[in-house]
Order: C-alpha cells, then sequence, then structure tokens
C-alpha cells in the first residue's frame, strides 16, 4: 500500500474550479516532485493534502496510510506524521528562531531534539533569540525547514522552497532535503518551479497541467527529453 | 561622527512641546499636592483601583479579539452578570463571599463558552461587523435576561467584614476592598503573562494569533485553543465583575459603560500587547480619577472659575485615546500591522 494516495481529487476557490481529477501515489521513502508551470494546481494540490481553508474540496479523496485525510481535520493530520514548509514559509514572524522550533516540536508525539536542528544549520544556532520576521530570505527557509523536521515526520511536503534564493543557499537547501530523504528515510514531496531543484532531489515526478496530471516521468527522463519540459514546463 | 551626535537623534529628545507639556503636568501635581494631598493620593490610589478594574476586562476583550478577530461587544454583559451573580451567591444564597469569588468566573466563563459554541465559532473569517452585531446582540440579550432575573434597580451586597475595613497606609486611610481589588488585578495579570509567555500553552496561542492556519498545519488544535480562550476571558470579566460588585454594587448600565472603556484601553494601550493593556488602562483610571482633582486645585489657585470642567473626569478616557492615536496610531505599545 503506497504511503499516499491522491485520486480524482477535485478542488478550487471561489473563482474557479482548479483541480480536474488529479491521481498519483507515494511509496514510503521515495522524493517525488510535483512540477508544472505556474497555476497548474501544485500549491492546490499541496494545501489540499493538509487541509487548508482554501481550497474547496469539490471531489476526490486522499488516502495517508489507511486513513481519509479529507476527513481529518488539518490538525490532526500532523499528528498522522505529515509535515509541511508551505510556499512563502509562512513562519511565526513575532516568535523567535527557537520558539518557531520548540512549538512545532511540542505539538508532536514523538519530536527530534532541537539541537538537531542547530547541528543541521548552524546559522540557527547563532541566531536562536531573534525573531524570524528579522531574518534573511535564505535563513527563513532553513528555520522554516526546521520547523518542519522536528516533529520527526513520515512525510514531508516542500512548496517552492528554493524560490527567491540565491544560488549557494539553493544548493545548500537541496542538499539537505536530500540528506532528509536519504539518511532520515522520511518521505519528500516536492513541489517546484525550478526544475533543477526537484531533479536534484527526487527520484521521479509528476506533472501537472491546467489542473490535470499529465505526465509521470523519472529524473532521468525528464533531464533527457527536452520536448517534455518544453511542452509542460516552458523550460 | 562621535557617540554624543549619534545619540541626540531626534527620536531620543523630546521635542519641545512634549518638554512644555510634561512640565505643565508636573506644575499641576505640585500644585494639587501643595493645595489637597490627601484628596489627590486618595483619587491616585482610586483611579489605580479603576484602573484594575479596566484592565482586567480589557485583557480578556483583547485576548479575544486578537485571536478569535471578534469584536465581543457582550464581554461587558458578562462582567455585569459576574457582579450580579456575586449578589445572588452572597445576598440571596447567604454563601459566604469568597465562594462567589471562585464560582462566579467559572459560571460567567461557561457562559461565555456557550456563546463561543453556539454562535461565535460560526463567525470566524468573517467579516468583524458581523461578529459585532452579534453580540451586541447577545449583550443586549443578557441585559434583558439580567433585568427579568434581578430587576431595574441598583443592587449591591455587603463584602465580607475584611473587606469593609481600611488600612492606615501613612496619613492615608485606604479600603481594603480596594487593595484586594488591585491585589488580585496583580494576579491576573501575572497569571496571564506567565500563562502566555512561560508554557507551550501560550507559545500556541501567540502563533495562532499570528497564523492559524500554520498553527494547525503544525498539528495545534485550534478550534479548542478557541474556546479555552474565550473561557479564560470571559471569566476574567466575570471576576471582575465580582470584585467591582463587592466595591460599589451593580446596576444594568454597567456592562455598557465598561466595555466602552475597555475598548478605549485596547484601543490606546496597542492591540495585542498585554503590557500596553495594563499600562494605558492604569493611566486611563488614573487620568478619570485625578483630572478633576487637579483642575479644581487649579481653579483654586489661579481664580480662574472656567478652567473647571464639571465631568471632565468621564471625559477623560476619550481625550486620552484621541490624544495618542493622533501621536501614534498603533497605540502606545502595539505591534505594527496585528489587525491588518
Amino acid at each position: 500500500m503506497s504511503l499516499l494516495d491522491v485520486s480524482d481529487l477535485e478542488a478550487g476557490y471561489e473563482t474557479g474550479q482548479i483541480l480536474f481529477g488529479v491521481d498519483f501515489e507515494i511509496e514510503e521513502g521515495e522524493a517525488v516532485g510535483l512540477l508544472g508551470r505556474n497555476g497548474a494546481g501544485k500549491t492546490t494540490t499541496m494545501r489540499a493534502i493538509m487541509g487548508a481553508d482554501l481550497p474547496r474540496i469539490i471531489g476526490g479523496s486522499i488516502r495517508y496510510r489507511d486513513t481519509e485525510l479529507l476527513e481529518t481535520a488539518s490538525y490532526d493530520r500532523a499528528d498522522l506524521g505529515i509535515s509541511f514548509v508551505p510556499e512563502e514559509r509562512q513562519l511565526f514572524p513575532r516568535l523567535t528562531v527557537a520558539e518557531n522550533i520548540h512549538i512545532a516540536a511540542s505539538s508532536a508525539d514523538d519530536p527530534l531534539p532541537a539541537e538537531e536542528m542547530f547541528d543541521l544549520f548552524p546559522e540557527l544556532d547563532a541566531m536562536r533569540d531573534r525573531h524570524a520576521k528579522n531574518m534573511s530570505g535564505g535563513e527563513q527557509q532553513m528555520l522554516a525547514i526546521a520547523r518542519a523536521l522536528v516533529s520527526n515526520p513520515e512525510l514531508m511536503l516542500l512548496d517552492e522552497p528554493c524560490e527567491g534564493l540565491a544560488p549557494q543557499i539553493v544548493e545548500r537547501l537541496e542538499d539537505v532535503v536530500a540528506r532528509i530523504n536519504e539518511e532520515r528515510g522520511v518521505t519528500v514531496l516536492i513541489v517546484e518551479q525550478n526544475v533543477a531543484t526537484a531533479m536534484s532531489i527526487a527520484d521521479r515526478h509528476y506533472i501537472l497541467d491546467e489542473g490535470r496530471l499529465v505526465e509521470e516521468v523519472t529524473t532521468d527522463r525528464l533531464r533527457e527529453d527536452d520536448e517534455l519540459r518544453q511542452t509542460h514546463l516552458g523550460v | 561622527m562621535s557617540a554624543a551626535t549619534l545619540a541626540s537623534t531626534p527620536d531620543e529628545l523630546p521635542s519641545v512641546p512634549w518638554l512644555i507639556a510634561g512640565l505643565a503636568l508636573l506644575a499641576v501635581v505640585i500644585v494639587t499636592l501643595a493645595v489637597r494631598p490627601g484628596l489627590f493620593i486618595s483619587n491616585l490610589v482610586g483611579g489605580l483601583v479603576y484602573g484594575m478594574i479596566l484592565m482586567m476586562i480589557a485583557l480578556g476583550l483583547s485576548l479575544i479579539l486578537g485571536l478569535l478577530g471578534v469584536v465581543n461587544f457582550a464581554h461587558g454583559a458578562l462582567f455585569m452578570i459576574g457582579a450580579y451573580g456575586a449578589y445572588q451567591v452572597v445576598a440571596l444564597f447567604e454563601l459566604p463571599f469568597w465562594v462567589a469569588l471562585i464560582a462566579v468566573p467559572i459560571g460567567v466563563g461557561l457562559i461565555g463558552v456557550l456563546m463561543e459554541v453556539t454562535v461565535l465559532r460560526r463567525l470566524y473569517g468573517e467579516d468583524p461587523l458581523i461578529g459585532l452585531l452579534a453580540t451586541f446582540g447577545i449583550e443586549l440579550m443578557l441585559e434583558e435576561a439580567t433585568r427579568a432575573q434581578w430587576g431595574g434597580t441598583p443592587l449591591s451586597f455587603d463584602p465580607p467584614a475584611v473587606l469593609r475595613a481600611s488600612v492606615q497606609v501613612g496619613f492615608l486611610e485606604i479600603a481594603t476592598t480596594r487593595l484586594f481589588t488591585a491585589a488580585v488585578g496583580a494576579v491576573v495579570v501575572v497569571g496571564l503573562f506567565l500563562l502566555m509567555y512561560r508554557t507551550d500553552f501560550g507559545l500556541s496561542i501567540r502563533a495562532g494569533l499570528q497564523d492559524q492556519q500554520m498553527a494547525e498545519f503544525l498539528g495545534i488544535d485550534i478550534p479548542k485553543r478557541f474556546t479555552i480562550v474565550f473561557f479564560l476571558g470571559t471569566a476574567i470579566a466575570g471576576l471582575s465583575g465580582v470584585l467591582r460588585g463587592a466595591e460599589v454594587g451593580m446596576d444594568l448600565g454597567m456592562g455598557m459603560d465598561f466595555v466602552i472603556l475597555a475598548f478605549v484601553v485596547i484601543v490606546v494601550g496597542g492591540l495585542g500587547s498585554i503590557f500596553g493593556s495594563v499600562v494605558s488602562a492604569l493611566l486611563i483610571g488614573v487620568a478619570v480619577f485625578v483630572t478633576p482633582v487637579m483642575l479644581r486645585a487649579v481653579t483654586t489657585v489661579t481664580g480662574l472659575e472656567w478652567l473647571y470642567v464639571s465631568g471632565i473626569g468621564g471625559l477623560m478616557p476619550f481625550l486620552v485615546m484621541i490624544g495618542v492615536l493622533l501621536v501614534r496610531p498603533r497605540g502606545l505599545f502595539g505591534e505594527e500591522g496585528l489587525l491588518e
């Protein structure tokens, strides 16, 4: 049985339907990319998995192991072992670095020690008492990943973690996320506009186009098939 | 550039008008102390105690407004029910005041929870105006229910003997009810501070204030936290009602009077700041009580009778609010953009 099984998912906003029957599965321990152009429905899919207030779910199902997520409160999904690094990070701006990490740890059943997060990101160690709003974009992203990891999740969802960051930070984060997957065995689902980042982390990818799943490809094929990338991703 | 020039930025030195205003205030205080020392000090104490009551109501209101985004107009009615509840327990059930002090806030908190679960829960995320109208409706219902239960005439009950006494502090005699109110207020504010800033529960509330959705993504049961916060906020309103009832009695207008003043306290102190509400409530409490005495002293000394404005005390909260908002629209200690 797969870890996450999204089937025939339809969802949208007041302005209109975005997802028109999305199907995909993720096995335990995998790292999977969810790719597509702007507006293809990537973030909508992520938010549907996490149970955000919006999008509104129109139909379909999202199963996590034996649990139907669409019938589970958003705050109970975290307890199942799912953690989330949202687009724009959504740190608590007026909590300190240490508090941002502690709050995620304190609401988890079996958290990792906070110190492990500071070992992973020594930059954060030096700014434990700084408010999240006073950090650079790269530091904020590290904190967002640390906050998602400290709860010791089985599945980590990352929504464009490298957007707008300097190349050397991007490289660093790619390496950390790949290690979270390989060394800790955390299953990763990553949404990226930046195909290179997705390829460096994930082994296979689902491609969304206009709210429908159009391709399932391995990283090797994605790298080699210029036409595929051009058609669906525009790169 | 030397350190001295760096330090003398305009932010750090009071400007001339501020200096003049400060000196004028100081002069008036000195004049008042010279002319009517006893009245000044006793009104100062009275103002601080009144400020403590305002503070407790404002803290509950501010907590609910910050987390739930609901302007709970019914907060005043819950304060009033706290006072009438104490009357019920002490005068009608003839139970000790201390029973009322514990049981009434819990009862009022439960009424608050009932309100939250049945009405307000449906309004989160809606236009704040809808919450305001709904709670205004609840305020009116509770007020009429109070009239039906206890009648329209003002009531009072006898507090226990220990709270009817007074203690001598220097040349000043202070009623023990006032000291008790001040002490309970201090316990509430310290307790609330410790809860919010020293516990995981408080951390989760502060996180929820900043980004509710993300707090839920981390596994925090926000709806349950809302209910607990509502209980706390309204129970504190009930507690202040009991204290106010013991000091001056109760009437049907007290809820509306105090809820409006509590809003003023929040606006002046800055939404989201416990410290701001405390400072602002004490400031406003003192302004209400001390301004008339000061003006009276000034007219006595100068002979300018027109300087004395009768009823100036009741105007002070609004004058303070206008003054603060003109200078600092987010309030004294408000965090930028909390309600935006």
